[in-house]
């Protein structure tokens, strides 16, 4: 690939670390200070992105979801994006250190792990992909977004409970705020994660002449689906609450990280495509 | 010229003291126009409230100043001459600013960033602009504590935090339940202390109160102050059901609720959260009942330690507030030395340099080579002409006391200012 590439291959995990440390240092100090720096620094960072998708595209012809990498890096990309809707939404830049530092996280194990640039298989030529694994990873960073939530949701909690509020009280917005905003996200999260998954089942039935075929990857993504549908119904008809549910969110999230991970380095997976 | 500042706080008099010199707005009118009467003073503001009562003054001789506002003071309040000598401190120039700014930034308030002070001020202000009793010094003094104060509160936190018991308990209700306009009180004991959370809480939005109490009479009393329903104690249990927040207070030698109690309570509500404060000595809840998932249970003493670490969190805010004042402290005596008398002369001599060289420069290729020299001369004896009078009367004007009023006249009349400065 061309030097745009490999450009864009240091520029964007530095600036997603940048704009992290912009908010982290807001955050830290906490100085009332405008919270419009972070913001245009999000803003450009996020256009930056959307400016090298549209160079790969022009490039290759093709839309840069293909390889773990470029998944990782389109999932920092809708992490972003999600995070500045509720940024304006809520009016308040205290979640940004988390999420964007997550992006920031994914930016850099993409960058690490760079992507190959072999052909791309013929299966991956259909209108069905683009829907398919753009649904699924925007998913993802609802869901991401959500375990934000709720790990804030479990630090306000401790310092209420304990009876002595002090550095994460001052700081952020309320726990129903939060328990919310981490319900709404899941409840987001498993809609787009259903329409990936039945895309992709269709998508398989086409190119493979089959819906579903006990792929690991297949198989994780059935158990994430599984563990939200779960947290939504022990919300509404278990009658669960507060740091309960925020721990199940968070135990759900790390079960996508480990999709990402450890299902990619060391099962074989048709969702495999690119051999690097 | 000089900026005094006469008066006395709650640090340095007693409420006793404090009382007897404090003006109202009925005789505030009438304090202006006597402080004004006073020799050598040009300029003055008055500023009372319950914890100070200070004179801002512009004055040409302190001293006689200072004598004749202590002499106002005896004439208008009748106190004794040894209360007003042993009372009152005195701040001058630099001083006196910096005083100013650290009034109206509430550092020099009994508590510390309370922002109230700030609209007495601009109230003593206004009165004192109304009364024509203000000039160009104060008029820029007052202007500039009035951004210090808005600096300081944006840029430290010295207001941050609550540090009264209610206020806390509502600090910490704002951070378990978003919208307090839909979420239920219920108030145990009918006294000033549940009262006064219950206010606080009222002034935050919350709108549905039940009151239970011993004797039902107190209860409707205090529920119909608040817009709610009183019960008697005996239905604390079906009052309870409806509330998320619990405030108790009451006389009652045990504990009211205990942990079983409140974990039954607990499932019946589906583990939704509540926030109970037990302002009880001795208390009316089990302490155990804070181990209960999703009950936040503060007592008294949980509450007065946030109180005062916030306290202590405002004054640890002090020093930074010092610093942006220091900062304007300085910009402000920079405009005032720039009133003074022999720059004013320098600059607007070269104002008018200035301009004749501009228009001379436009002309000067117009002119017979053989006339643009007494042309020029003449249009130099032109504005040495125009500019002699001016500069006399100005430099006479310290004698008087006069100068820097002229000194502003005239940097306002010809723009010898950088725009932006004023």
């Amino acid at each position: 690939m061309g030097s745009a590439a490999e450009i864009f291959n240091v520029a964007l995990p530095s600036l997603y670390g940048l704009v992290t440390g912009i908010y982290l240092y807001r955050f830290l100090r906490d100085d009332r200070a405008p919270s419009r720096p972070a913001r245009t620094a999000l803003l450009a960072t996020i256009g930056v992105h959307i400016l090298a998708i549209v160079l790969h595209l022009g490039e290759t012809g093709r839309f840069p979801l293909a390889s773990g990498g470029e998944g990782l890096r389109f999932f920092a990309l809708c992490t972003a994006i999600v995070y500045l809707y509720l940024e304006i939404r809520i009016r308040t830049p205290a979640m940004g250190p988390f999420i964007i530092g997550l992006a920031f996280v994914f930016q850099l194990a993409a960058s690490v792990r760079p992507t190959p640039s072999v052909a791309l298989p013929a299966v991956l030529e259909s209108g069905w992909f683009a829907v398919h694994a753009g649904t699924a990873i925007l998913s993802f960073s609802a869901f991401a977004i959500a375990t934000a939530a709720s790990t804030l949701y479990v630090l306000l909690y401790r310092e209420l409970h304990r009876g002595r509020p002090g550095f994460i009280f001052r700081r952020i917005p309320s726990l129903e705020a939060l328990d919310e905003m981490s319900l709404r996200a899941v409840r987001l999260g498993l809609m787009l994660l259903t329409i990936g998954i039945a895309t992709g089942a269709l998508w398989a039935k086409d190119a493979w002449g089959r819906y579903w075929s006990w792929d690991p990857k297949e198989c994780t993504s059935l158990t994430i689906w599984l563990v939200y549908v779960a947290y939504l119904w022990v919300r509404t008809r278990g009658g669960w609450s507060g740091k309960r549910v925020a721990y199940f969110a968070m135990v759900g999230f790390a079960l996508i990280v480990f999709t990402f991970v450890f299902v990619e380095l060391v099962f074989h997976t048709e969702h495999r495509f690119v051999a690097s | 010229m000089m900026i005094l500042a006469v008066g006395h706080n709650h640090e340095t008099a007693p409420v006793s003291v404090r009382e007897r010199f404090a003006f109202s707005g009925e005789n505030l009118p009438a304090a202006l126009e006597g402080v004004r009467g006073c020799r050598s003073v040009t300029e003055s503001v008055i500023l009372s409230t319950c914890n100070r009562n200070e004179i801002y003054t512009v004055v040409e001789d302190p001293e006689v100043a200072r004598a004749d506002i202590a002499e106002f003071l005896h004439d208008f309040h009748q106190v004794e001459r040894e209360l007003l000598r042993d009372s009152l401190y005195h701040y001058e120039q630099e001083g006196a600013v910096e005083h100013l700014f650290g009034v109206t930034a509430g550092i020099d308030s009994m508590v510390v960033g309370e922002t109230q002070v700030f609209g007495q001020v601009k109230d003593a202000y206004d009165a004192a602009h109304t009364s024509a009793a203000t000039g160009p010094v104060l008029n820029r003094l007052f202007a500039a504590s009035f951004e210090v104060g808005k600096r300081v509160r944006h840029r430290t936190r010295i207001s941050e935090g609550a540090i009264s018991v209610s206020s806390c308990a509502v600090d910490l209700a704002r951070k378990i339940f978003t919208n307090l306009g839909d979420r239920s009180t219920l108030l145990i004991g009918a006294g000033d202390t549940t009262e006064r959370t219950a206010a606080a809480l009222l002034g935050q939005g919350v709108r549905r109160f039940v009151v239970a109490n011993r004797t039902v009479e107190r209860a409707a009393a205090l529920a119909d102050r608040l817009g709610g329903a009183g019960v008697p104690l005996e239905r604390l249990p079906e009052a309870l059901r409806q509330a998320d927040i619990v405030v108790s207070s009451t006389a009652a030698p045990g504990y009211l609720l205990g942990a079983e109690d409140i974990k039954s309570l607990m499932q019946e509500r589906r583990n939704a959260p509540l926030f109970v404060i037990d302002l009880s000595v001795p208390r009316d809840i089990d302490p155990a009942t804070r181990h209960i998932h999703n009950v936040f249970l503060y007592n008294i003493d949980d509450l007065s330690a946030i109180a005062e670490d916030n306290r202590a969190r405002r004054k640890g805010e002090i020093s930074q507030a010092g610093d942006i004042i220091t900062a304007e402290v300085s910009k402000f005596m920079a405009w005032l030395s720039s009133l003074a008398v022999a720059p004013t002369v320098v600059t607007l001599r070269e104002s008018f340099e200035t301009v004749r060289a501009a228009e001379f420069d436009r002309l000067r290729h117009k002119l017979p080579p053989e006339t643009q020299e007494r042309v020029e001369a003449f249009s130099r004896q032109l504005i040495n002409k125009l500019l002699h009078n001016p500069s006399t009367e100005i430099k006479r004007s310290t004698r008087r006391g006069e100068d820097r009023y002229l000194s502003y006249a005239i940097r306002r009349l010809f723009k010898l200012d950088e725009p932006g400065d004023d």
